[in-house]
Parts: structure tokens; sequence; C-alpha cells
């Protein structure tokens, strides 16, 4: 490139207001560019809402216009894949102000702790400049605007301090006017890592008409909140990182895969309902099921009901198994309904007039049509209850063969000792009624 | 050789095969399913798959990694894509192609976490500020979610659009046996990369249905690329007829190339009911329709909808149900002003449809 303004319009041509900031910036960002020696592709400006959104069409690189508050994330989206999947020169930088840095701060944040290798300028005039001069969350303490007439109660956050916690490992503050602005963009640019200046400005549209200020007053304004700052921090950033912890080992996608061992002849389909606690085995139990129905050479299915927590309340699965397929999964007559406690029972009861046979816990009812059984005498092992009831299934109705749901146990299970024990006692238990 | 799976994996091996490279995700139930096979299996295949802290920052990222010319998806429920419309908006506008899995749950609002539901369609086909149409794919099976996931990222490159593939908590946490050689593979499809022949621009067209051909940020075309009103090249502007027609050309490159991504199934018998249904509800329509020998029609689009072919379904029944678990009868809402006079809308919440439910209402009627 052997002119700047092959890469940026003349000033002259800028719609910003006479003495705005986003002029100094600009000019600084692109002399940046230039003094970099960058390709015009190589550059991606991506900006957000507001003033600050009209820089696209001054730059003669990629230009991304976003979202408010949404460029950063957007930008880190871009990043992230030039980053681990392309040759990682796509210098990206983002041009957001003070109020999209306060509707998109997590963004800002997580960019900063994930170290996206993006450059942010937040152009901080204090106010929203283009909807009239409204305060925004950079606002400070005692200034002006359309919604602070009074003078702003609030201090201003502290963008920088934020980042720096989150994680930036490249931060800097100072203002437009600043001779240095080219020299520290500069810098950021060529960090790999996020990297953030926070650079203050005058909106002569609005902070003027309500602030007895000019723009040497930024300087002083600077000092008074922390003063200028550049660190530099060195860390691995989002892609090397990625690319080290996880392109380490190629595999195919990881299914239960299942091998069928013999093929059962099953005339009608089997419906199942298991009903117990969280954490006591249900779902895993009926997935074992499921399984040992494919090592059997038919179909399954198992459709589950929790509560919002998995680890407390009921646990309830309905299982199909049937030489064919099977469409609708959910189950409207069980042939077997399994009771394993009282959270269980709650949750099926409009299944028990319709069950044909119920097998449930002993202490849960007297009544003599049930097969009252002593599943949860077992509950100090794994998933006891469950895996005994279905050994009672398994002893008194023989549904199928029940060598294949131990097969089931021992190649997908766990703690496949204590529940191979339950269900066996079940099972012997089952075989007696 | 069979595998015991739930929807959730199979949409996650079907978008894999269909060339996804990106994945944001954030935890939700009945969505979960998809992220976290995404996590695991996108770095094996050389992928990026990633943490959000949010459901706007999954679907930005996304945004981002299939403008850099990545295929790209996330996945949510009802609260988290209501988080999403704003960005989605954005993708419609700047044209960028990203898939959406949208995994319903009972609404509104946090509703039932963990309670199947099909109360989503109307929202999802007019989420977006403009009301400009967008593609809505459904399953109707668990093992359907691997074909028609690769079809709704083909149906997003191609059209350069966002994609919502919607579904179900029953569909993607149900787990089933399936026969891996059975599962449906559809040609994969890519967008279509500017070629370097004549003048770049982000937007261009001729015919207000074209698609743009696509060059990346990054790539050796300077790009500009806008959520904001603009014209052909992408420049933001006002009051200049090419700005309108680019809006319009937004409309007319989805609705003028319906054909390319309809999708249905449709069981005709001698019978003079047809049962209309789309996603979980599907299977219980297909079971009791064969046991009472009635015709059914299986959406698998359900937005756009083309209209005169659905007419000249409709037209030969003279009694019509549309089936669907949701209070409103989102589908019913879509399609009655073409459904004749003898149409009903039977639905519910809180649970399945079963297939018995549906016999008693068509032994009602």
């Amino acid at each position: 490139m052997k002119d700047l303004f092959e890469i940026i319009e003349k000033p002259q041509n800028f719609p910003y207001c006479p003495g705005c900031g986003h002029t100094s910036i600009d000019m600084a960002l692109a002399r940046a560019i230039f003094e970099l020696n960058l390709e015009k592709k190589d550059v991606l400006i991506v900006s957000d809402i507001g003033c600050v959104g009209l820089v696209d069409k001054l730059f003669n690189v990629h230009t991304l216009h976003t979202l408010h508050g949404r460029s950063t994330a957007i930008a880190s989206g871009v990043k992230m894949v030039d980053e681990v999947l392309f040759d990682n020169q796509l210098k990206t930088i983002v041009m957001i102000g003070d109020g999209g840095a306060t509707i998109g701060l997590l963004h800002l944040v997580e960019s900063a702790k994930l170290n996206v290798d993006i450059t942010v300028l937040v152009h901080n005039n204090f106010l929203y400049g283009m909807t009239g001069g409204q305060h925004s969350g950079l606002t400070p303490k005692e200034f002006k605007t359309s919604t602070t007439i009074r003078g702003n109660p609030f201090e201003a956050l502290r963008i920088i301090d934020i980042l720096k916690n989150s994680g930036a490992s490249f931060y800097a503050r100072t203002f437009s006017q600043d001779p240095d602005l080219k020299d520290i963009i500069k810098e950021a640019i060529s960090h790999r890592g996020f990297s953030v200046i926070e650079i203050l400005e005058l909106c002569t549209g609005y902070a003027t008409r309500y602030n007895d200020i000019k723009g040497n007053d930024l300087k002083i304004i600077l000092e008074n909140s922390g003063g200028k700052i550049k660190e530099k921090i060195e860390r691995e950033s989002f892609g090397l990182l990625y690319k080290s912890k996880f392109f380490d080992k190629k595999s195919e996608f990881e299914f239960t895969e299942i091998e069928a061992e013999r093929k059962i002849n099953l005339k009608n389909p089997i419906k199942i309902v298991i009903a117990g606690s969280a954490g006591e085995g249900v779902q895993l139990a009926s997935s074992l099921l499921c399984i040992s129905a494919i090592l059997g050479g038919l179909n399954s299915t198992q459709k589950n009901d929790n509560p919002v927590t998995v680890g407390s309340g009921f646990s309830v699965s309905e299982i199909i198994i049937k030489d064919g397929d099977i469409k609708y999964t959910g189950i409207e007559e069980p042939d077997y309904l399994i009771i394993t406690s009282m959270d269980g029972l709650k949750r099926v009861k409009g299944f028990i007039e319709r069950s044909k046979n119920i097998i449930i816990d002993e202490s849960l009812t007297d009544n003599k049509n049930f097969i009252r059984v002593p599943a949860r005498k077992y509950i100090k092992l794994r998933g006891g209850p469950t895996y005994f009831s279905l050994g009672v299934l398994f002893g008194k109705f023989n549904p199928f063969d029940f060598e294949l749901y131990e097969k089931a146990i021992l190649k997908y299970g766990k703690a496949k000792d204590e529940t191979l024990t339950c269900f066996r006692e079940g099972l012997n238990f089952g075989r007696k009624l | 050789m069979k595998i015991f799976t739930s929807g959730g994996e199979l949409i996650a091996k079907g978008a894999i095969d269909a060339g996804v490279r990106f994945f944001a995700g954030y935890p939700i139930t009945p969505a979960s399913v998809i992220y976290e096979p995404m996590m695991r299996e996108l770095p094996k295949v050389e992928g990026i798959a990633v943490g959000a802290s949010d459901e706007i920052s999954a679907i930005s990222y996304c945004i981002g990694a299939s403008l850099r010319g990545i295929k790209s998806m996330t996945a949510t429920s009802g609260p988290g894509f209501s988080l999403m419309i704003e960005s989605l908006s954005y993708a419609i506008m700047s044209e960028i192609p990203i898939t959406i899995v949208l995994a319903q749950r009972l609404g509104p609002a946090t509703g039932g976490a963990t309670t199947s539901s099909q109360g989503d369609l109307l929202f999802s086909a007019f989420s977006n500020s403009g009301s400009y149409p967008l593609p809505i794919i459904s399953p109707s099976s668990i093992e359907e979610c691997y074909e028609l996931i690769i079809h709704s990222v083909n149906v997003s490159e191609f059209l350069r659009t966002p994609v919502i593939f919607l579904t179900e908590k029953e569909i993607t946490m149900t787990k089933k046996s399936i026969d891996l050689n059975f599962l449906k593979k559809p040609e994969v499809l890519e967008r279509k990369y500017f070629s370097g022949n004549g003048q770049f621009k982000t937007y261009n067209f001729k015919d207000l249905k074209d698609v743009p051909d696509f060059s990346p940020v990054g790539g050796e075309f300077l790009t500009r690329y806008t959520g904001s009103a603009h014209d052909k090249k992408g420049d933001l502007k006002k009051d200049d007829p090419e700005v309108i027609e680019v809006l319009y050309h937004l409309k007319e490159k989805i609705l003028k190339n319906i054909d390319k991504f309809l999708f249905y199934e449709y069981f005709e018998r001698n019978s003079d009911i047809l049962i209309v249904s789309y996603g979980v509800t599907s299977e219980s329509v297909r079971e009791i329709a064969e046991l009472k020998k009635v015709s059914y029609l299986i959406l698998k689009t359900l937005y756009p909808l083309k209209e005169e072919f659905l007419k000249s379904i409709f037209e030969k029944y003279k009694k019509i149900i549309v089936v669907e678990e949701n209070i409103m009868g989102n589908l019913y809402i879509l399609i009655r002003h073409l459904l004749g006079t003898k149409a009903y809308s039977l639905t519910k919440i809180g649970s399945l449809i079963s297939p018995g439910e549906i016999k008693n209402f068509l032994e009602s009627i």
C-alpha cells in the first residue's frame, strides 16, 4: 500500500460532527494499519451501533456492521474460526461506543476471558450520541447528559478494570487526541490475544451542550479517572489453546453400539413403566433393558420423565420393546408397572388402573392384587430397588431371556457387581412367586 | 449393528455429516442433548465447539463463524430462542447461513423444562422484526432428525438464510434403537462462492429470487456485511430504490425457492378423513391412521407453506383434523384458510397426544 488514502476516505468526507473524536480515532486506526503494512483483505473492521457504526463506508477493508453491543461477540466468532481453521491472518478490530460496551458488556468480558484474538476500541464519549445524548454506563459522575440534567449521580463503570480482571491480555486507556494513540493501536493489533483500548473522546453534538467542556479537558478527565494505562500480559490465545487442547485425537462419533446376539421371537410388544426416585438407577436400568432387547434382535424405546432437578424427586421411564418398528413412544396401558418408591408411586398413580401387572415395593401398599416385593431392602446397593424389581419381572413373567439383561449389565452397566447381585436376587424371588 | 440413541445425538451426528464445523451452545433442557455431543465430537473432526455466556453470544459466535465461511449451528429451547431473536433478524438481513435447533418445551417463559410441547411454531415463524420468511423444518420421528438436519443445513447454506430446525423434548431426549444403515443421508450442499468473474458485491443478484454469491470476511474480495438497510454493495442507505429491491429479494429468495425444501409425508387412503400433523405427534398419527384406515399428511417443512400444494390435497377430503401439542392450534391457525369447512383442531398440552386420544376424537366427529 503506497498511500494512506487507499484504505480510508479523506477526513473531509467523514460523516461526523466537527470536532468529533471519531475522526481522530479513525485516522489513528488507518495510520496504524498503514504503518503495519497490512493487506486490505487481512483487515476486518466490525462496527457496533451508533455514530461509531458509520465507520464502515470510510474504510476500504472488510467491514461488518453488526447489532448494538453484539459486535464483540460476532467478531469473536469470526476470529475463533480464523485462528483455528484458517491461517490466522485476519486482523479483527471492533469499533464500539460506550453504549455498546454497556449493553454488550458480557460479550467483552467473555471474549477477554477466552482471550480471543481481537482488538476492541471502546470509543468512550460518555453518552449515546446518535440517539440524543442520553447517559450510558460509562458516563462519569456529575457529568450532564440529556437524561442526567442535574449531573449523573453514579460513578462510571471502569471498563478497563473490568476487562483486566476478566483476563484481557492487552489493555490500554487513553484519549482521542493522544499523539501516542496510533502506536498504542498498532501494538494492540499486533498483540496475539484479546486487546482493548478505552479511548476517551468528546461528543461535540451533546457533551458540549450540557457541560462546560472542551477537547483539552479530556486529558484532565482521564487523569482524574485512573489515568493513562497500557499493559500487556503473555497468555495463550483462544485458538492456540483450543487447537492444543482438543485437536489431539481422531475417532468416530461415539454412539452406544449394540450387536444383536440372537433373534427373539416376540409376538406382542412389551410395555413397561418403571417409576422410582432420582438417583436410584431408574434411567440406567431402563436403558439396559432396552439394550438387552436390542441384544435379542428386537427394537426398543425409552421415554424418560423427571422433574427439573435430576437428583431429587421422581424418575420414570417408559419402555417399549417390539419386534418391528416403534412409532408412538408413550405408553397408554403398561404390561408391567414397576414402582420402587413413594416418589414414583405419586407420579404414576394414573397408570395403576391401566396396568396389567404391578410390581411394587412392599412398604408402599397392602393391596394384595399387586406383586409386593422387598425392593427397598436393596437401597444400599447402587440402583438396588430398580434392579431387584426388574429381576422379579424376569423371574416371574420371563418376557424374554434374562441372560440378555445380565449381558447388558456386564457390557454397558455401572457398578456391575452390585447391580447384578440385586438383579439375581430379584430373579430368584420372582421365580418363587 | 444397531445404536441406542436419542434424537439429540442424531441431530449432532447429522449436523457433523452435513459439514457443520462450528457450534456454540448454552445449556438448556431439552437442547443440551445436542450441545453435549457437539462439544464432544466436533474437535474430532477439527471443528470448533464452544460454550457461550448466553444465547445471544451463542448465535453471535455462529454468525461470525459463518461469515468466515464455516457451516455453523446452535441449539436452544423457547427461553433461549427468545434471546436470539434480534440476532436472528440480523442473520436474515445480512444473509448469513446458520442453523438453529429449537427443541420445544412447555411455555410460556421458563414453562416446563422437562415437559414436551409443540408451542413454538407461530413464535418461530414470525420471530423477526419486519416479518420476513425463514424456513422452518421439523423432523417427524427420532430417526428423521439425522436426515432433516442435513437438509436444514443444506437449505441454510444454499439460500444464505437462518433455518430453524423445530423439534421437541420427546424427540431430542427419548432414546430409540436405530439401525444406522437405514438412516437416509441426503447429498450435502454448499453455499455458492463468488468465482471472481465480474465485480464482487456482497449482496449482488439479478433476479429477486437469486441468492447472492458468497465471499467470506477475510477472503480475497473485500466484503461489506451489514444488518442495516443496504444496497447490493452493502452500503447503508436510506430512500434508495435499490434498498427496497434488496428487501423484496429477502422475501422472494425464500418463497420462490420453496420447492427446494418442501418436505412432507402424504399417505393417501380411500377415506374421507385426513389427519394433518407434524413433529413428535406424527408418530401417534401414523399409528392411528393405520388402524382407522384414514389418510394423513405430515408436514416437515412448516414454514413457509406452499399453499396451492396443500389446497390440492385438502380438497380431496370431507373432514380434516389438525393434531398438535399446543394450546392455540399453531399449525391450524397457519392453514385454516386452506382447510374448507369441516376442519377440526385437536390440541392438548402437558403430555404427548396418544394414538388413543386421536382415535376417540375421530369417533366423536
